[in-house]
């Protein structure tokens, strides 16, 4: 078959040479991509500069609404009726874009510069087959027959290395798990060879065992198929491990750029060192170190100041220096060639950042809050196949937990971790009313909560066991302000009585949270995320509770501001000597706020113990490979690699034995699949469930080696 | 799936069989207006209770209830009083009437409104997006029996082109049914204009459109193999429930033409209280707007490949 | 801010939107024809048993009567210029009939003013009743769902079930056309729908963080439907008010036409299109401004709600 792309020498050849020569794939000079909106027309993405040569590959890294993923949609040119290009120009192998016809922007589309995108389920057609859409791609721009492309589309399906490609082929979207929804797009981006691939945000939709996969898979392919790539994520962590080059982005500018190893080591831009501030790292000592967040939001684009945009929110911003007219990017370091948008790089070396803040004090922990023994949830489902009804297997049994045992003291902080589907979630609601348990039970100061719906509980056990919950955008109820809902609160567990108490309780709680308090009213949809959550978590705390359950509180949220409100969260817990429990898939965001963790996988508690047990050997290979999984931004952190095959199983039909079996690179053999093995004390509270010996356990490495110079 | 075929199938006939019983409940149990239907409102007391002694209708309700059904799935409705024959041969007259009728209405209004809403949703905010939403508000806002003396006055009394009335006393004729066609099609194409453009408009901002476009595909192959299929879901069972709705324009634009068809007769019989034929003709519309509310739900149970193919 | 300000605010921002505010003038002219009816109808004349009218006068013709008694029982000099000379010496000068007369000599302006304010306060106030049966029921099923949905879900497939107008003749036989009964039958069928709009929303939105979080702070089920639940389902339901009360006119006008409306005396769009029918070829007038009326009314609420949903989005 005809391939036209691996035939045009430049991409075969070009990938081995050195990068510095020959025509670029990309290069965007002085870009500015506007979007015109009823506030005006306003810049998202200004004086965009970059060289991108064959081979190569550069990340974009920043926060939500930095304009990543506009300067994707700018070189697909794909803005949208309101988007345009209104400043400088994109050249295309040294042709200037804006002069392209439709019909040879089509042809590049797909073909030569193709995009794998964030979210798997939605990019792909729901009504059409995966053959369907993968042979397309070679017969429009091949000419190829469909028996051509069909073949075309399997080899390509399993170069990335689908299981049965035959049988995928013959899918529907939904019918393949997320992890092989975002390998079949990019297959259908490799399958005409392009010689720039666009990955925005490729793995945020999925979870991180998944991730790897998928990370490990994009690295192979790139360098098989010699394609330069442009990689867009807000995580740090794996930027280092895909890019060669990285262009750090703030409010629609790039604020620092240069090659990963040397921007990841000597950041210079005061933003990009807050951003790895404030992101948990294994390397760190977390009690020295702790999670430093970035006060302040980013600036809308009708609302960035003059000067520097950071400027707001840096501590290093000078009044006269940083807030008038435009900061060019200057040189730090000419080769390799690093950049930084500061005006005073200079002053700031490494050694001058300032001194972190005293740890905070420990707090004693108290008496045993919350026991849970042997607690057990099944949901029921309706299997509405005439395959089931015949075999009368309608009814069916999620297993969203098993058997789960733990407990919390007070004030101290548990943490729940694990993948989603592994029933962290479930147990929360079990916990606050809105789920029953089966057996066992859900003891707070004494009380058996496991079968008590909310409507069942008095006034006082409510009060006793508060949520913050996950999504900021559904936490509060659009309709009523800020003020009316938190009143609504206190009044319903007469915290304050009379409108007055009641409006000093409602200041009080925002002075808590650190909001202003005119935020009282506010409708929800004028608050910011992060600030939303906070709301969330005063309104946890009205009622002086005992246990705090917090699902996610920052899974949905912005590093910087994830980091302050995880760090506001752990302090009001602290003072006010409340347990909390954490529920998180982020093992390392974990490490730092928790006293205990419990590693939670398909509905069982797999391993337990305190956060410097379960961080290192003997480990539960589950919770090797967790750690393992999440992306590290520090380059001088070797870890394990171990990359998990598959998904997770669905927890309507658990594999017999242990529940990790099907995916565990440890497997010992037929013992695994068939008993469900022992919960083993390790010493000290730290509980392991495996069959392997716990003398091999205790013999593995760590998943991290920190060099001993390694900042710490 | 074919169990979820099933369900909508049983669920039919279970509504089928509720709405029989509200409909006999509601006009048969009062015994007595069933006789003063029958033998009209000046006969006698005793003759009424002969009819009603000779007619079974002293039996206890249930099995009245039974016999009622059981003649009804037979098509056996009773004799009209006002038409003087049986009533399944003069309500199947009328009907066919009709379905020819609804038959050519349905026959343009689909396709033209799911061209129009394509054509609008396809670019929301268009010039073109605007006229055709513009156009297809205005026409649902002017009900049948508003639009019909417009029209008739601009084509029959003006322009001269076409007979005022449909009474096809003479057989079949086409110049005498495009009036009572234009009419319904005028009032019920904006609804099916407006749902496939909003559903046209969804898909369009989905992300496997711009996967789509970003594959190079030509915007035409975009529109016909990406956006339609999925576009068209919504717009098919909602072209089905238009039956339902059609029927009542039916019988307005029946009535303002004097077209002789279904319409016309249950507003007629529903005038002089001819129970049976009311009877009928219930059944008959509710079978109408249940059965083809059940072609719809099995229709997108068959065409969506979500439902089709269900993992479990 | 109450819920009344939100519902204010919801047509405030319609200003935004150029349908909108073409569908608010429509509306707003109406409104105003039906509140200030009875002094426009002072100004121009309006039809009484006891008047002798020439019947059947085409538009912008005089209005010539010999006597008699007018509006509200007012005679006939105190309203009309008696005429002195001429063929018609001896007779009233009544003004000019702007619209024509019909077949027995109502003013055909006087009559499609008042079928305004009927039709204003018929159309909303079933369309409200509508509302206050279905849009519990909808919060109930929707957020409870199980054997109540399931119940709820069926009466309301009954009643869709069958096709509105033939719904509407099976009850107004059997009940007797009466204004009561009208506004039963326009409740008993528009309901169901507005529980299925309602159920639909609340369904979305019972898995909302923010509902679990008043589940798990105990509150009743009352305040969690009309306190947390209602206030958020506001954009669709008033758009689809507008789109109804739309509807029910037409719905009434219809009756009017196929001779089960409002009793007589009461003016009503659909009926004096109805009365016209026969005198269509020659007198079309009789018809056509009531056509007028209605649609323009109907496409007032159709743009009114077409504009809200245009706003919704955006905001």
């Amino acid at each position: 078959m005809a391939d036209l792309a691996t035939e045009t020498p430049a991409t075969q050849t070009m990938a081995n040479q050195t990068h510095a020569s020959g025509t670029p794939v990309i290069e965007c000079r002085d870009l500015e991509v506007s979007y015109r909106t009823r506030a005006g027309t306003l810049p998202a993405v200004q004086g965009f500069n970059m060289v991108l040569h064959p081979g190569e590959t550069l990340g974009l890294v920043g926060e939500s609404g930095c304009g990543k993923s506009t300067m994707a949609m700018a070189i697909m040119r794909y803005l949208g009726h309101n988007g345009f290009i209104t400043q400088g120009q994109i050249l295309y192998k040294g042709e200037d874009m804006a002069g392209f016809s439709k019909e040879r922007m089509r042809h590049l589309r797909g073909n030569e510069i193709a995009m794998v995108y964030q979210e798997p389920m939605a990019s792909l057609n729901p009504s059409m087959t995966v053959a369907n859409q993968l042979s397309e791609v070679s017969m429009v721009h091949e000419g190829a027959s469909r028996k051509q492309a069909e073949e075309h589309a399997r080899e390509m399906l399993d170069a990335v290395h689908l299981p049965d490609p035959s049988r995928i082929m013959n899918c529907y979207p939904h019918q393949i798990s997320g992890g092989q929804q975002q390998r079949v797009v990019i297959a259908m981006a490799l399958l005409s060879k392009p010689s720039l691939l666009l990955l925005d945000e490729p793995t945020t939709a999925l979870d991180v065992t998944v991730e790897a996969g998928i990370v490990n898979l994009i690295r192979e392919l790139a360098g098989k198929f010699g394609t330069s790539l442009i990689y867009i994520s807000h995580n740090l962590g794996l930027i280092l491990e895909t890019c060669d080059r990285v262009n750090v982005m703030y409010s629609g500018q790039v604020v620092e750029n240069g090659s990963v190893a040397e921007v990841f080591r000597h950041m210079r831009h005061p933003y990009t060192r807050g951003l790895f501030g404030c992101i948990p790292s294994p390397a760190r000592d977390r009690m020295k170190h702790p999670l430093m967040p970035i006060p302040g939001q980013l600036p809308l684009p009708h609302e960035r100041p003059d000067g520097c945009f950071f400027g707001p929110r840096c501590d290093h911003f000078r009044q006269g220096v940083c807030d008038h007219g435009y900061i060019e990017m200057e040189e730090a370091v000419q080769d390799p060639p690093h950049k930084v948008r500061c005006r005073r790089w200079q002053e700031l070396a490494d050694d001058a950042l300032e001194p972190p803040p005293p740890p905070p004090p420990e707090v004693p922990l108290g008496d045993t809050v919350l026991e849970v023994n042997d607690l057990q949830k099944y949901y029921r489902v309706t299997n509405a196949s005439l395959i089931a009804f015949l075999k009368k297997q309608r009814t069916r049994w999620v297993k969203a937990n098993e058997c789960l045992n733990m407990d919390a003291l007070e004030a101290e902080t548990v943490a729940i971790v694990g993948e989603s589907g592994c029933g962290k979630s479930t147990f929360a609601k079990v916990l606050l009313g809105l789920e029953e348990g089966q057996k066992g039970e859900a003891l707070v100061m004494g009380d058996d909560f496991s079968a008590l719906t909310a409507r069942k509980r008095s006034r006082k056990q409510i009060s006793r066991l508060q949520m913050v919950f996950q999504n900021p955008f559904d936490t509060l109820n659009p309709s009523h302000t800020v003020g009316a809902q938190m009143a609504r609160v206190i009044r319903k567990f007469g915290v304050a009585k009379g409108r007055k108490e009641v409006r000093e309780k409602v200041y009080e709680m925002l002075d808590l949270v650190k909001l202003p308090r005119e935020f009282a009213n506010r409708l929800p949809r004028q608050l910011s995320g992060g600030q939303k959550q906070r709301v969330g978590i005063a309104r946890a705390f009205v009622s002086e509770p005992q246990v705090v359950v917090a699902d996610e509180p920052v899974s949905a949220l912005d590093a910087s501001v994830a980091a302050a409100v995880t760090q506001l969260l752990n302090d009001i817990q602290r003072r006010s000597r409340t347990t909390m429990l954490l529920i998180s898939h982020d093992i390392h965001l974990v490490r730092y706020i928790a006293d205990r963790v419990v590693v939670m996988y398909l509905g069982h508690i797999v391993e337990a113990g305190t956060v410097d047990e379960v961080f290192a050997p003997p480990y539960h290979p589950y919770t090797e490979a967790l750690l393992s999984a999440v992306p590290q931004p520090d380059p001088d952190i070797v870890k394990k690699a171990i990359v998990l095959e598959g998904s997770p199983p669905s927890p309507l039909n658990p594999p017999s034995g242990c529940p990790f079996h099907t995916r565990c690179p440890r497997k010992l053999g037929a013992i695994c699949e068939q008993e469900m093995p022992p919960t083993v004390d390790v010493g000290g509270g730290h509980r392991l469930a495996c069959h392997i010996p716990l003398d091999e356990l205790k013999a593995q490495d760590p998943v991290f080696a920190i060099p001993a110079d390694a900042k710490g | 799936m074919i169990l979820l075929v099933a369900r909508r199938i049983v669920n039919m006939v279970l509504l089928m069989l509720a709405l029989s019983l509200i409909l006999f409940l509601s006009l048969e149990l009062d015994k007595d207006s069933v006789a003063r239907s029958v033998l009209g409102p000046y006969s006698n007391d005793e003759a009424r209770a002969a009819w009603l002694e000779n007619n079974g209708y002293n039996d206890p309700l249930p099995l009245r209830y039974g016999r009622w059904v059981g003649n009804a799935v037979q098509g056996d409705f009773g004799e009209s009083v006002i038409f003087r024959t049986e009533v399944s041969e003069i309500v199947w007259r009328r009907l066919k009437a009709t379905m020819a009728l609804a038959g050519l209405v349905m026959g343009i209004v689909a396709p033209l409104g799911i061209a129009l809403g394509v054509l609008a949703g396809m670019r929301e905010g268009s010039l073109r997006d605007r006229f055709i939403s513009l156009t297809s508000i205005i026409t649902t806002s002017v009900p049948e029996f508003a639009s019909a003396p417009f029209l008739l006055v601009l084509f029959v009394f003006w322009l001269g082109w076409l007979p005022a009335v449909s009474t096809m006393a003479d057989g079949w004729d086409w110049a005498q049914i495009v009036m009572p066609v234009l009419v319904l099609v005028l009032y019920d194409v904006g609804y099916i204009v407006r749902i496939t453009r909003a559903s046209m408009i969804e898909v369009m901002q989905s992300h496997y459109i711009r996967t789509a476009v970003l594959k190079g595909l030509r915007w035409r192959t975009v529109i016909m193999r990406h956006a339609l299929r999925n576009a068209l879901l919504t717009p098919f069972t909602v072209i089905m429930l238009q039956f339902n709705w059609l029927l009542s324009g039916v019988i307005v634009v029946e009535y303002f033409f004097a077209y002789k068809g279904f319409g016309a007769l249950l507003l007629e019989v529903a005038l002089a209280k001819d129970i049976y034929v009311i009877e009928c003709c219930a059944m008959v519309a509710v079978l109408v707007a249940v059965g083809t509310q059940t072609i719809g739900d099995i229709g997108y149970i068959l065409l969506n490949p979500r439902i089709r193919f269900a993992n479990s | 801010m109450g819920f009344l300000g939100r519902l204010f605010r919801a047509f405030w921002l319609l200003r935004e939107s150029p349908v909108g505010m073409v569908g608010v003038c429509i509306v707003l002219f109406w409104v105003i024809c039906a509140l200030l009816a009875d002094l426009l109808v002072a100004l121009s004349w309006i039809w009484h048993p006891l008047a002798t009218v020439e019947p059947l006068l085409t538009p912008l013709s005089p209005i010539i009567i010999e006597g008699g008694r007018l509006i509200n029982e007012v005679p006939v000099e105190e309203i009309c210029a008696l005429i002195s000379g001429g063929e018609n010496d001896g007779m009233y000068n009544c003004g000019i009939s702007w619209l024509g007369t019909d077949h027995v000599g109502r003013d055909i302006l006087s009559r499609v003013i008042f079928g305004a304010r009927t039709v204003l306060i018929f159309a909303p106030l079933a369309t409200l009743c509508a509302y206050v049966v279905g849009v519990p029921m909808g919060l109930i099923a929707g957020y409870r769902g199980g054997w109540i949905d399931e119940t709820l879900s069926f009466i309301a497939n009954l009643i869709l079930s069958f096709p509105v107008l033939v719904l509407y003749i099976l009850i107004l036989t059997l009940v007797g056309t009466s204004t009561y009964n009208i506004l039963l039958a326009v409740t008993f069928a528009s309901s169901p729908a507005i529980f299925r709009i309602v159920r639909g929303v609340a369904l979305d939105l019972r898995s909302r963080e923010y509902i679990a979080a008043a589940q798990t702070r105990g509150e009743s089920t009352w305040r969690i439907l009309f306190v947390e639940l209602l206030p958020n389902a506001r954009g669709p339901l008033l758009v689809d008010a507008m789109l109804r009360i739309g509807y029910t006119t037409i719905q009434i006008g219809i009756l009017g036409f196929i001779g089960l409306g409002l009793p007589p005396p009461t003016p009503d769009w659909g009926g004096m299109v109805n009365e016209s029918r026969q005198m269509l070829i020659i007198f079309p007038h009789m018809a056509i401004f009531p056509c007028i009326a209605i649609s323009t009314l109907v496409l007032g609420f159709n743009l009114l709600a077409d504009g809200m949903r245009e706003v919704s989005l955006k905001d």
